[in-house]
């Protein structure tokens, strides 16, 4: 290491020939936390090979006395084999797949309404069943159930004003939106609270 | 541990691990051709030589009987191999 200090660039063929298996100790390890327990040989090799190339490219700034080179560089050979070892994350085939296609999404449901989500959602879960049955006891119709799903949906969403995004869809004005909104939940808490079968929706955002 | 029991070590088989030095030269050589050198093949080749007998530049020379200057250029990617001493081109030929 010290003739690597002094710019002697053949002694990195002395330090790989004569401690590349310390080097390899190194490397090892730093598999090992990277969750690599099983390396092959020529890849080993191979990231050795890269390590001594670094510490070639950095040795002027080793002093003689200090660390031994394999650890004072130890960052620059974690790098190297965090390199090599990448970063896993899933495939996105699917997904890419369909963007390629020009595939419309529909997110969360396959259904353009709410209206046809919410039928959908009354045969199949039975606390969406209990929803509909409340609202019919308190008279609120599809309409003035369908303004209160969609508005639960974009407050859900983050929209920090659901009445004008929503008013032109139902040719209301915002105001009017959240009037008929108001009304609805008080309906719908009144039944839930009176009536005993509707006690599940008691927490329910839809009639806070 | 003495010069001589270090020496023993250091050429133990068991102190070596299967080195692909073949590899490393080749790295060399592409290190070395980045960096601007005009012949760095025959660069790389003297390096690794030098390097696995442990010599400095001007021991290597003196061994060799050569001018350590013409070893220096070699080594730095400026001479061709047509253009080395018998002795140094028939070491670059041979790795």
């Amino acid at each position: 290491m010290a003739r690597l200090v002094a710019g002697d660039t053949a002694a990195v063929f002395t330090l790989f020939e004569h401690h590349g298996h310390r080097v390899a100790g190194v490397i090892r390890r730093q598999l090992r936390r990277c969750g690599v327990d099983d390396v092959a040989v020529e890849d080993l090799q191979s990231l050795v090979l890269d390590a001594c190339m670094e510490l070639l490219q950095v040795a002027a700034s080793w002093r003689p006395g200090g660390a031994l080179p394999w650890w004072w560089a130890e960052g620059r050979i974690r790098a190297v084999v965090n390199g090599w070892v990448g970063v896993h994350a899933d495939d996105l085939d699917d997904h890419l797949a369909s963007i390629e296609d020009h595939e419309v999404f529909h997110a969360a449901t396959e259904e353009r309404e709410i209206a046809d989500t919410f039928a959908r959602l009354v045969d199949d879960v039975p606390l969406v069943a209990l929803v509909a049955e409340a609202a019919r006891a308190a008279k609120i119709d599809d309409l003035i159930l369908c303004c209160l799903l969609d508005y639960q949906v974009q407050q859900d969403q983050g929209d920090p004003s659901p009445a004008h995004t929503l008013a032109p869809r139902y040719g209301v004005s915002p105001d009017a939106l959240r009037q008929r909104v108001s009304r609805g939940r008080k309906r719908l808490r009144a039944v839930v609270d009176d009536d005993p079968r509707f006690a599940p929706l008691a927490d329910f955002a839809l009639v806070a | 541990m003495n010069a001589a029991v270090a020496h023993a070590r250091r050429r133990h088989p068991s102190a070596r691990w299967p080195a692909p030095i073949d590899g490393l030269r080749q790295r060399m050589t592409q290190y070395l051709a980045l960096h601007g050198a005009r012949h760095p093949a025959v660069a790389a080749s003297l390096l690794e030589v030098r390097g696995r007998v442990g010599c400095d530049v001007d021991e290597f020379a003196h061994r060799l009987g050569i001018e350590p200057d013409l070893l220096r250029r070699a080594e730095a990617g400026e001479v061709s191999a047509a253009r080395l001493p018998g002795r140094l081109r028939r070491m670059v030929s041979s790795t």
